[in-house]
């Protein structure tokens, strides 16, 4: 009899304990760019739904920077110029559908043939994607690269069931293949989201999740202190101080391949004078600059590079502060005190740059330089940007952002015709030596040309770079296993948990 | 009565047409060319070459006369059809719809709170004029016009999310969003409404047709609810309508501060970021509104009170 | 009174014929002095502010941002490191000039049409009316907002704007004065006499209607100028480095619990000034009443 109870007794117990462990909880998660294109895969809204937890791309990039199978379980190079990825068998789509190269190379081919395809994936960087056979996908790229597998971990790679392309439209709902499976779009303010039971991956620990969208940083960081949000994502500088005394939050930091830029056009004169883009360069205070806006989160830019990184010379240090030395380079270059006048560029999605553009104002004056400030979103900024209009620009740009090796980077915007090349630049000496380097299969080889090409665009001014940048995330101690991805690429994983 | 009807509504019908043209002419006015504009804003591309431009430039119809766009402009717009933004890729129409039914709950709340507590506010102010009550509200009301919605907000936001958690800081999801926004915006129509019910409410009490109706025998409370509610509620209802058409796109600022997706801040938005179809959108929704809110009521209570007819100027 | 010259004459609460005459020159109402006391104090700031200030309002010194109130700093840094004090003294110029020149120029030109309006009658103030009637509905910010993307933020975009809409209720009630003063038997003397329509309109209609118009004018400066600050905060108004009050609570808020003055400071002087208006305003109107 009391052997029965006490048994009766632990069922009894374990059941709601167990259902509890089932439960999983939900969390409210504070973010910054929300959909804004209808979720086109060629846009950002890729990203918001990979961070979502929702899309997911053949291989990935994970939170330690190494590349990893996702939706593909191996790859080979079966020729220089193409790739062939091996499908992971049974994997279904959130709407039942089984995953099968036809169905990936369907989607890769739709964000490959669109008007306005994606940098990361375009038939510049990719010739074709085809089936061949029940699970294998083949990438062929228009000249020899090694770099294709991490090319089809971009977000914008993200493959979605063939349910979800209607009519030119992507419907996210219920057709990705990640741990989480979107149950309600509510239009930009927020994204309603539920576990996936049938994930791949394994079990998921969370029940249900929320993503809201709030452009404004300090409002993201207000919703953490007052219990809105459980994560704020990229929360400012101004704010890490508060935050960190508040009981029960906790603040995250991780640097990120990110330098701000101050973009200079080249092209334009009296840019195109190395004097004056020194002068430039001399007139601004970055120490001060990083003990200011960046409450010292962050260090002055010794290059495009950040120190800790393996393709920077040793000896690269940030540009000097000489406020005279800059009015008499002006003065050589034949520009009169106060005669320069030129406009700011900043895009608003940053909350920094706003008082950055503020300092630089301030800063060049007194090296006889009138700015004036354009502050507006970056969409709105981005044209003018990419058709030489523009002075002066604040960029926050991402040296691994297509690819996860500095070569991408320097190709496409240091690269005379590269395609993200805001700044003009056009040396045949650096594009040769690039392209030796990229053929170059010794890391450390490769890695000190990278270095050297960075320190040339230092010494050259070709742009300012004003700061590593640091990310900033804040989370409820309540949380569990939460990090930052170093692309940004992640967010909702399905080992994130909370208490 | 109807010959005032017809007058109102053909110069309503005029502003319409007017604001509509002043409208569509914004991207002739700026510098640059419209097709260039929607082009860079489609294509990321350094190069625009002349032949995608010249398709663009057919392609939007720009290559037509001027009066003949119009019309198609106007056409579309009536059937609803503002294009496409050019920030985001989503249609003009609806991104308005919805911004509209936000700005209209936010403003609703707001001028009725304010009216809720104007009422007994100003009618107290108005029973004994110079004495505690009128000081106290004419102080109150003083202090309320005086002091910057940029200033209510952000206390209100960290008094009652930061330091209370009672409300949320920003944001639109749920009824506990609508609170503190409404609340702010409230404060200024309110001192507005109290002086007038007041004025209107003096005024009122002093008629002899109350007195005639207190010597009846009614009681002030009966005389005031009854009659003077009737001649006091037009001039409210007016400032009312002011009001409403006011906040419509004039609680940007409230709008901006608690992330509220209004039509002020969409209009805000689209200012800072050179979106010109949703400019040109939002400036005929929102002055469409306006007027149309206010020759409404005009004609309501001309309706209602038929003594007035003859007494409205010429 | 001035507020509600601002509706139509059909929503006008009936005056009864047993309102007292108010005297003419009677004592002024302890608002109306207040007001202008506190009125002259920020006049003296906003004119002797850019000598009085003891740093440059613009200049950053980066080392020293956020610090309290000092003897070197008497109202702290901001956020910037620049003086608080002496962006205070300058910070008013923006909004008080153009609420200023607005207001002036609206019941001017307001006023004129009023009063041409009602002597005249018939068509000329049909159409004056109906325009005005039209025109007062329209809301001030989205007009200024909209001038302001096609001209760009400054001096002139808003006062334009804001002078567009403003002047109506201006017409209103210097329409209905005009009437009232038209139906008094000197005037029809006058007429009889054979002085001209200006000359009637100068010296008998104008001066009386004076009053409650600069009356209306001020009480409605706090508004225009909160107005002007709330484009100023969400960053359509002065442009930086320039300092302005609601701009200057727009860029503290991010420290409002570290530095909290930088909020007051900009807010309090905004309050203090509209309310000093708005007092000479409600003064204005209601000298001669009984305090």
């Amino acid at each position: 009899m009391n052997k029965t109870l006490i048994l009766a007794f632990a069922c009894a117990t374990a059941w709601p304990a167990a259902a509890f462990a089932q439960s999983g909880g939900k969390i409210t998660i504070a973010e910054n760019f929300p959909p804004r294109a209808g979720f086109a895969l060629e846009t950002d809204d890729a990203n918001v739904l990979s961070k979502a937890g929702c899309l997911e791309p053949l291989t990935r990039i994970d939170f330690d920077g190494k590349l990893q199978p996702s939706l593909a379980v191996s790859w080979t190079q079966v020729s220089p110029d193409t790739w062939d990825f091996k499908l992971r068998k049974g994997v279904t789509f959130q709407d039942g559908k089984p995953l099968t190269a036809a169905a990936a190379a369907a989607s890769l081919n739709a964000v490959l043939k669109v008007p306005t395809p994606a940098r990361a994936f375009s038939p510049r960087v990719i010739k074709s994607v085809e089936a061949v056979g029940e699970d294998t996908i083949r990438v062929t790229t228009p000249s020899p690269s090694v770099l294709t597998p991490l090319r089809l971990a971009a977000a914008n790679a993200g493959i979605l069931s063939p349910a979800a392309y209607k009519d030119g439209k992507i419907d996210p709902v219920g057709t990705c293949t990640g741990p989480f499976v979107i149950t309600r779009v509510n239009g930009q303010q927020s994204l309603s989201l539920k576990r996936n039971d049938s994930y791949w991956g394994g079990k998921v620990a969370l029940a249900e999740a929320e993503i809201k969208f709030i452009p404004d940083a300090n409002v993201r960081a207000t919703q953490l202190r007052t219990g809105e949000a459980d994560v704020a994502g990229a929360v400012p500088a101004s704010t890490l101080a508060t935050l960190k005394k508040t009981s029960g939050v906790k603040v995250v930091t991780l640097a990120t391949p990110r330098t701000t830029t101050l973009l200079v056009n080249v092209k334009k004169p009296p840019f195109d004078n190395e004097k004056v883009r020194q002068a430039l360069q001399l007139a601004l205070d970055l120490e001060g600059i990083a003990g200011s806006v960046y409450e010292g989160s962050v260090q002055p830019a010794v290059g495009p590079f950040a120190p800790h990184e393996p393709w920077v010379q040793k000896a690269a240090k940030p540009a000097a502060h000489d406020v005279k030395k800059a009015k008499a380079l002006l003065a050589e270059a034949g520009v009169k005190p106060g005669s320069l006048e030129l406009e700011i560029m900043a895009y608003s999605e940053k909350i920094e740059f706003k008082d950055l553009a503020a300092i630089l104002q301030d800063q060049f004056k007194a090296a006889g330089i009138n700015a004036r400030i354009r502050l507006a979103e970056y969409k709105a900024l981005e044209p003018d940007m990419i058709a030489g209009r523009y002075d002066v620009a604040l960029l926050s740009r991402s040296h691994l952002v297509d690819v996860a090796d500095p070569a991408g980077f320097l190709s496409s915007d240091y690269g005379c015709g590269g395609g993200f090349n805001l700044t003009q630049h056009c040396d045949k000496d650096f594009d040769a030596r690039l392209a030796t380097a990229a053929a170059e299969t010794d890391a450390e080889k490769r890695y000190a040309v990278y270095g050297e090409l960075a320190q040339q665009l230092q010494s050259k001014a070709v742009n300012v770079f004003v700061i590593h940048e640091a990310g900033n995330d804040g989370y409820k101690t309540k949380v569990r296993n939460y990090r930052i991805h170093p692309l940004y690429q992640y967010t909702l994983t399905k080992d994130l948990a909370v208490d | 009565m109807w010959h005032f009807a017809l007058r109102r509504g053909t110069v309503l019908l005029l502003t319409l047409l007017l604001v509509s043209i002043v409208a569509f002419l914004i991207p002739y006015i700026g510098e640059g060319d419209p097709a260039l504009l929607v082009l860079r804003a489609r294509i990321a591309d350094p190069n625009v070459d002349q032949t995608t431009l010249e398709a663009m430039r057919h392609h939007l119809g720009l290559d037509r006369p001027l009066a003949v766009q119009y019309f198609a402009w106007l056409g579309d717009a009536l059937r609803g059809d503002f294009g496409l933004s050019f920030i985001r890729r989503a249609p003009v129409a609806d991104m308005l719809g919805g911004a509209l039914l936000v700005s209209i709950t936010l403003a609703l709340s707001a001028l009725l709170i304010a009216l809720l507590v104007s009422a007994p506010l100003g009618t107290l102010a108005a029973m004994r004029p110079g004495g505690r009550a009128d000081t106290a509200a004419t102080l109150l009301t003083q202090t309320l016009i005086a002091v910057p919605e940029y200033w209510m907000a952000p206390m209100g936001i960290l008094i009652f999310a930061l330091w209370l958690g009672w409300l949320p800081s920003a944001g639109w999801d749920g009824p506990s969003s609508l609170v503190l926004p409404a609340l702010v915006l409230a404060l200024r129509p309110l001192a507005y409404f109290t002086r007038i019910i007041r004025a209107a409410m003096i005024d009122v009490l002093d008629a002899p047709y109350i007195t005639a109706a207190r010597s009846r025998g009614l009681g002030l409370r009966q005389t005031v609810l009854r009659h003077g509610l009737r001649n006091g509620a037009m001039p409210v209802i007016t400032l009312f309508a002011l009001w409403l058409a006011g906040l419509l796109g004039g609680s940007v600022v409230v709008e901006v501060i608690f992330a509220i997706p209004g039509m002020g801040r969409l209009i805000y938005e689209a200012v800072i970021n050179k979106d010109i179809p949703v400019l040109q959108a939002g400036f005929v929704a929102i002055v469409a509104l306006a007027v149309v809110i206010n020759t409404l009521v005009d004609l309501a209570y001309l309706a209602i009170n038929p003594a007035l007819r003859h007494s409205h100027g010429a | 009174m001035a507020l509600e010259a601002a509706l139509p004459d059909a929503a006008l609460p009936s005056r009864s014929p047993q309102a007292p005459r108010r005297p003419r020159f009677a004592r002024p109402h302890w608002t109306l002095v207040a007001g202008a006391l506190l009125l002259v104090l920020v006049a003296v700031t906003l004119c002797l502010g850019p000598t009085l200030a003891p740093y440059d309002p613009t200049a950053q010194t980066l080392i020293r941002r956020l610090k309290p109130p000092s003897e070197a700093h008497w109202l702290g840094t901001d956020h910037l490191g620049r003086d608080v004090l002496s962006r205070l003294l300058v910070g008013g110029h923006f909004a008080v000039i153009i609420a200023a020149v607005t207001l002036t120029l609206s019941a001017v030109f307001g006023t004129l049409i009023g009063v041409i309006s009602a002597r005249r009658g018939g068509l000329v103030d049909e159409i004056a009316m109906r325009s005005v009637d039209l025109l007062i509905s329209f809301p001030e910010v989205v007009v200024a907002i909209f001038l302001i993307a096609l001209l760009g933020p400054g001096y002139g975009t808003l006062i334009l704007a804001l002078t567009v809409v403003g002047w109506t209720p201006f017409a209103r009630l210097a329409r209905g004065l005009a009437i009232e003063i038209n139906a008094k038997p000197y005037i029809r003397a006058a007429e009889i006499l054979g002085c001209s329509r200006r000359f009637i309109i100068l010296r008998h209609i104008i001066p009386n209607a004076i009053g409650p118009i600069s009356a209306m004018a001020f009480l409605r400066f706090g508004h225009k100028m909160i107005t002007v600050g709330g484009l100023s905060y969400i960053g359509l108004g002065i442009q930086p480095p320039h300092a302005d009050w609601a701009a200057m609570m727009a860029e503290a808020q991010p420290y409002i619990e570290r530095a909290p003055l930088l909020v007051v400071c900009p807010g309090l002087a905004i309050f203090l000034t509209a309310l000093s208006v708005t007092w000479i305003g409600q003064g204005l109107s209601q000298t001669g009443d009984k305090p």
